[in-house]
């Protein structure tokens, strides 16, 4: 019985550790430069969290690039500046914020 | 069962807990990304895996094991009261809901994860007590 027990134990740290690593991303896109887009241009969007934000939404929030002309989408979400407020319906139809979206602020294209 | 239960959050906290450290940068940056203060993202950084990790090791042993379901039932409890927040639109702005296959999940499904998971503490917390606090029935032969 002892033994099943450290059985079930060590399987599930070998299996949670082996799965960590399996599903670990090879590719990061977030590592790169991120770019926000407005205006049919690309501008630098600077630190996420100080900066900008990814607020919940759909869409593209950033985008980066390989060669400086291509750009790809990277993070999903609204692109929004760090001081702003989204403007989100909550499931009743109220406003649940005061919408003050600033200029640079945009969804995706 | 507890070894089921507590495999279960095992395999939960050591697969969050390694998959922040593989990619730490990326966490850095979702936790900037959160509504709080960033001057607490170096602090939360080293406290929400490290915490991960101390708790899983306490649930591993019989000895430490009520403890680690209370530490277990905390942090999910934490984790479910900010998933409200967020939902109920507290915070000034929803953030991405990030970090694995986990980072694939809505604030709703986060959410649901969350109270299955302190469900599970909550079941092992009275079930370990349960096991550990058994009355001494003393009968005529004890002292034979």
């Amino acid at each position: 019985m002892k033994k099943f027990k450290w059985t079930i134990l060590s399987l599930a740290v070998i299996v949670s550790v082996c799965g960590a690593f399996v599903t670990r991303p090879h590719f990061d896109c977030s590592t790169m430069t991120q770019y926000y887009y407005q205006g049919g241009v690309y501008f630098p969007a600077g630190e996420e969290g100080v900066a900008y934000t990814c607020t919940n939404g759909s869409g593209t929030c950033t985008y980066y690039t390989n060669n400086g002309i291509n750009f790809l989408p990277c993070q999903g979400g609204l692109y929004c500046t760090s001081n702003c407020f989204v403007r989100e319906k909550s499931q009743t139809g109220k406003l649940s914020k005061p919408a003050t979206i600033p200029a640079n602020s945009q969804q995706s294209h | 069962m507890l070894e089921c239960i507590s495999a279960l959050l095992i395999l939960l906290f050591i697969y969050a807990s390694v998959s922040k450290f593989l990619d730490f940068k990326t966490f850095f940056r979702e936790m900037n990304n959160q509504p709080l203060p960033n001057s607490w993202t170096p602090f939360l950084v080293w406290f929400i895996p490290c915490s991960e990790i101390l708790i899983s090791l306490a649930l591993i042993f019989e000895r430490t094991r009520l403890l680690g379901l209370y530490g277990s039932l905390v942090l999910m409890g934490l984790f479910t009261i900010y998933a409200i927040l967020i939902l109920s639109h507290v915070f000034p702005y929803v953030p991405c809901s990030c970090g694995g296959v986990i980072k694939r999940l809505t604030w709703k499904q986060h959410l649901v994860l969350n109270l299955f998971f302190v469900t599970l503490s909550i079941i092992g917390v009275i079930a370990q007590r349960k096991k550990s606090f058994h009355p001494i029935v003393i009968t005529k032969n004890s002292f034979v």
